[in-house]
C-alpha cells in the first residue's frame, strides 16, 4: 500500500459531463475548432475546451503564459479550494508541485523559434516569452502564483504523465521530502499539438481527433490528510518499459500483477479497469479476470489528450463517485501505455462526498 | 539503511567522451567552448558555444539507431553505454526489470523542434505531413526512453523536465528508486542539444557572454550554450560490492525546493534553504563540505546570489568553490550530471576542477575560493553538487568517499 490518499480534484475537460464508458463507444468527433487558430488543423472538428478564459483566473500575465501553463493553474487552484488545504508560511515549504505535460507547449517553443528563423535582426525574440519554451514553466509559475515552495517537478511525458507523476509523487511523500503534493497533468490544443497527435500519436494516426485537458489532485499521505475528506486512496502505483516498443505484453502485465500484488487485490475484487489502451482486457483475460468486468476510459468523448488523458481518465472516476455513496470502497484498476514502450498500472479505491454524508478522514 | 554509489561515468561533453579523456580534461582546465557550427552564430555578438564535436552515435550505440532519435536522445542513450562500460557492469547479469533510467533535460529534443519549425515556414503547416519523421523524434520523453531501448531494461523509464538542474533531480529520483529498494541498478544524468533559438534567447535575456564564459569573475558577463549527455550509473553498494565493482563515491543524499519567486530571477534564501536541505538529507553538517561544484553559470545574478547563499549556509568559511561551466559552457538539464562527475573524480582522483577564465576577484564575492584557473591535488570526503534552474527549480545533491 503506498498509504497515500487524494483529498481534492480539480479538473478542465473539453466534455466535463461525459461518463466513462466502454472502450468501444463510438468517438465524438468534437466540436468545429477551424475558428480556433488562424493556422490550419489536420481535423475541422477536435476536442477543445469552449469557453476558457485565462484572464477569469485572476492571475496578472495571462498573456505571457501558454494555454497550458493557464490550463494548470485553473486546475491546481480548483484542487485546491475542493481539498479545503490552506497553505501558509507555515507549510507553504513542504507543499509540493509535480507537473506532467509532453513538451510544456510546443507552441510556445515553436512560435519563439519561428521569430529567430523569420526575424533578420540580432536581439529578436522576446525576453519575456523566453522561459516559456521551456517545459518547467507549468510548475514553475503554478509554484509562484500559489505560494508552493516545497518539491517542483516537471515529468516529460505523453499518455504515461500521469502514472509516472503518480509514481514520483508516492515516492516524494514516502520519503518524507514533502507533506502534500499538488500533482497535476496537461496538454493544450494548439495546430502544433494537433498535428502532432495527428502523425505521431497511434490514436492520433488511426483518426482519433487531438483534445486538451488538464487534472490536477491533491495528493497526500493518510495521516497528514486527516480533517479532510478522502476522495479516493492510491492503493498501488507501478511503472516499467517495453524495449521492443510495446510490440509484447510481458511488462504490461507485470506491471498489473505488481500492483494487484501490492494492493492485495485479485483481479475479482476490482470494480472496474480504466483505460485508453485496447490491449488492456487481452492482459487482463490472461490473469482470469472475470468476463464481466468492465472496461471503460473516456477518450470517445475528449479525444487524444496525450499527457491529460490519463489525468482526466482518473478524474472522471472520482466524479463517478463524487455525488453518492453507492460506489464508496470500490477498486478500480487504472492501467496505460506509451508509444515507445512505456506501461504503467494504479489501483485506486474510492469514496463520495455527498452533502451531509459526514466527514471521511484519512485512513 | 540501502546505500547508493558511483560506479560508472558517462561523459559525452565538449572536453571529452568517456571517463578517462573526461577527467583528464577537468584535471587540465581544457575549455571545450568554439565557434558554433550547428547553426551560423555571424549575426549575433557571441558566436561561441560548448558544442559537442566528434560525437560518433553509430560507434558508440549497439542497439538503437541514431537515425530514428534526436540527437539529445542520442547523446543519453550513448553516455548510459559508456557509463555501463565504464563500471564494468555486466548488464546480462541484472534482471532487466531491477534496472531503470531517469534523463534529465531543459528543452528535449530542440534541433528536432527547430527543424520543424523550419519546415513549417518553408511549406506550411498544412504540409506537416511531410514533416512526420520529425514529429515522431520530438517528443522530450523519448531521452529515457531512448536510454532504456538502448539497454534493453524494463524498470522507469523517465525523463525530467527541470531545465538547469535536471539531472540533480534525476540522481536524485534514482537515489530513492534504489533505497526504496525499487532497482539494483539505476542510469541518472541527462542531456541537451545546443540550438538557435536557446542562444538567441539567453541572449535576449541579456545572459549570454561575448565570447568566454568566467564564473566569480569581477568582469563576467554571462553564460555560453553548451550540450551533451551525462549519465552515471548508480547502484546498491550491496550490489555494487557482490560484483567487486570500482566504486567512484557514494551518493549520500539530495535536497530539492521551489523559490516560487520569479520565473527567471534566482532567490538566495530559497537556494540557501535547498542546501540545507541536501545536509540534512545527507545527515551531515555544512561544516563536512570540501569542495562545492558550483551552479556557476558565470551570469552576474547568478553568481553573486549563488555566493550570497553560501554565505548564508558556510558563514565566513566556504569550501573552495569552482564551477566546470567555465570549461563546458552551460550545459543545460546535463550540466548537474557533469557537476556530479567532477563532483566524484574529485572525491575518487583527489583533485579539485579549476574556474578558468578566471582574472580578477569580485570584491562582492569575497570569501569565495574559486579554485582559480588550475586544478588542485586535495582529498575532499564530502562535496556538493548545486543545481538552480528558472521556474525556482534547485537541487542540490550530495556526494561522500566511501568508508
Amino acid at each position: 500500500m503506498t498509504g497515500l490518499v487524494i483529498t481534492g480534484v480539480g479538473c478542465l475537460s473539453p466534455a466535463a459531463a461525459a461518463q466513462l464508458a466502454p472502450l468501444d463507444t463510438t468517438p465524438d468527433l468534437g466540436r468545429d475548432v477551424t475558428a480556433c487558430y488562424p493556422d490550419p488543423l489536420p481535423t475541422p472538428r477536435a476536442h477543445a475546451i469552449a469557453d476558457f478564459d485565462p484572464r477569469q483566473l485572476g492571475l496578472k500575465g495571462a498573456a505571457f503564459r501558454s494555454r497550458a501553463t493557464n490550463l494548470a493553474l485553473a486546475a491546481c487552484g480548483r484542487a485546491l479550494a475542493d481539498s479545503g488545504l490552506l497553505v501558509g508560511d507555515d507549510n507553504r515549504g513542504r507543499v509540493g508541485v509535480v507537473i506532467g505535460c509532453a513538451e510544456g507547449s510546443l507552441k510556445a517553443a515553436c512560435d519563439y523559434t519561428t521569430v529567430t528563423i523569420t526575424d533578420p535582426s540580432p536581439r529578436h525574440g522576446s525576453a519575456a516569452l523566453f522561459p516559456g519554451t521551456v517545459i518547467n514553466h507549468t510548475a514553475g509559475q503554478c509554484a509562484i502564483h500559489y505560494g508552493l515552495k516545497g518539491v517542483n517537478t516537471t515529468i516529460a511525458s505523453g499518455r504515461l504523465a500521469f502514472l509516472r507523476v503518480l509514481a514520483y509523487t508516492a515516492t516524494m511523500l514516502r520519503r518524507g521530502r514533502a507533506d502534500t503534493i499538488l500533482a497535476g497533468v496537461v496538454e493544450e490544443f494548439t495546430p502544433q499539438s494537433a498535428w502532432l497527435s495527428r502523425l505521431a500519436e497511434p490514436a492520433g494516426i488511426q483518426g482519433m481527433p487531438a483534445g486538451e485537458g488538464a487534472a490536477a489532485f491533491v495528493v497526500e499521505s493518510a495521516d497528514h490528510a486527516r480533517g479532510r475528506h478522502v476522495d479516493a486512496a492510491v492503493l498501488a502505483v507501478a511503472t516499467g518499459f517495453d524495449p521492443t516498443g510495446g510490440r509484447g505484453t510481458r511488462q504490461l502485465t507485470d506491471c498489473v500483477l505488481r500492483v494487484l500484488g501490492q494492493a492485495g487485490l485479485g483481479p475479482h475484487e476490482l470494480s472496474r479497469v480504466i483505460t485508453d489502451d485496447q490491449r488492456t482486457a487481452a492482459v487482463l483475460r490472461a490473469l482470469h479476470a472475470p468476463a464481466e468486468l468492465p472496461y471503460v476510459g473516456l477518450r470517445h468523448a475528449v479525444g487524444e489528450c496525450r499527457a491529460a488523458g490519463d489525468g482526466l481518465l482518473m478524474a472522471g472516476l472520482l466524479a463517478l463517485h463524487r455525488d453518492s455513496t453507492r460506489h464508496d470502497g470500490q477498486c478500480s484498476l487504472l492501467v496505460g501505455t506509451d508509444r515507445d514502450g512505456g506501461v504503467g498500472a494504479a489501483v485506486i479505491q474510492a469514496w463520495g462526498r455527498p452533502p451531509g454524508a459526514g466527514h471521511r478522514e484519512g485512513h | 539503511m540501502t546505500r547508493v554509489v558511483i560506479t560508472g561515468l558517462g561523459p559525452v561533453s565538449s572536453i571529452g567522451i568517456g571517463a578517462a579523456d573526461f577527467a583528464s580534461a577537468l584535471r587540465a582546465g581544457r575549455s571545450g567552448i568554439s565557434r558554433i557550427t550547428s547553426f551560423d552564430p555571424a549575426r549575433y555578438p557571441c558566436t561561441n558555444g560548448g558544442e559537442v564535436r566528434g560525437f560518433d552515435p553509430g560507434t558508440l550505440l549497439r542497439r538503437i539507431d541514431p537515425n530514428e532519435w534526436g540527437r539529445s536522445s542520442s547523446f543519453a542513450a550513448a553516455a548510459a553505454r559508456l557509463a555501463a562500460d565504464d563500471s564494468a557492469l555486466v548488464l546480462a547479469d541484472v534482471p532487466p526489470d531491477r534496472v531503470g533510467v531517469v534523463v534529465g533535460t531543459t528543452t528535449g529534443e530542440p534541433q528536432v523542434m527547430e527543424a520543424f519549425a523550419r519546415h513549417v515556414v518553408d511549406r506550411g503547416l498544412a504540409r506537416a505531413p511531410e514533416a512526420v519523421g520529425l514529429l515522431l523524434r520530438l517528443p522530450t520523453e523519448r531521452l529515457a526512453h531512448a536510454v532504456s531501448t538502448e539497454l534493453g531494461v524494463t524498470g522507469e523509464s523517465i525523463t525530467l523536465g527541470t531545465a538547469c538542474s535536471a539531472s540533480n533531480y534525476a540522481l536524485g529520483y534514482a537515489f530513492d528508486l534504489l533505497t526504496d529498494g525499487m532497482a539494483d541498478v539505476m542510469f541518472a544524468g541527462g542531456a541537451d542539444s545546443v540550438a538557435r533559438y536557446i542562444h538567441a534567447g539567453f541572449l535576449r535575456l541579456g545572459a549570454l557572454a561575448s565570447s568566454a564564459c568566467a564564473p566569480f569573475d569581477r568582469d563576467r558577463e554571462g553564460l555560453l550554450v553548451g550540450e551533451g549527455g551525462s549519465m552515471l550509473l548508480l547502484e546498491t553498494l550491496v550490489h555494487a560490492r557482490r560484483r567487486g565493482a570500482r566504486i567512484y563515491a557514494e551518493l549520500l543524499g539530495y535536497g530539492l525546493n521551489c523559490d516560487a519567486y520569479h520565473a527567471v530571477a534566482p532567490s538566495s534564501s530559497a537556494i540557501a534553504e535547498c542546501m540545507r536541505l541536501a545536509h540534512r538529507d545527507a545527515k551531515i553538517t555544512a561544516a563536512a563540505v570540501d569542495y562545492i561544484c558550483a551552479h556557476g553559470t558565470g551570469t552576474p545574478t547568478n553568481d553573486a546570489t549563488e555566493t550570497a547563499a553560501l554565505r548564508e549556509v558556510f558563514g565566513p568559511r566556504i569550501p573552495p568553490t569552482s564551477s566546470i561551466k567555465s570549461m563546458l559552457g552551460h550545459t543545460m538539464g546535463a550540466a548537474s550530471g557533469f557537476g556530479a562527475m567532477a563532483s566524484v573524480l574529485a572525491i575518487a582522483k583527489g583533485f579539485l576542477p579549476p574556474t578558468i577564465n578566471y582574472r580578477r576577484p569580485d570584491p562582492d564575492l569575497a570569501g569565495v575560493d574559486p579554485v582559480p584557473n588550475r586544478a588542485r591535488a586535495a582529498s575532499p570526503r564530502v562535496v556538493q553538487n548545486n543545481g538552480f534552474a528558472f521556474g525556482g527549480n534547485n537541487a542540490v545533491t550530495i556526494f561522500g568517499a566511501v568508508a
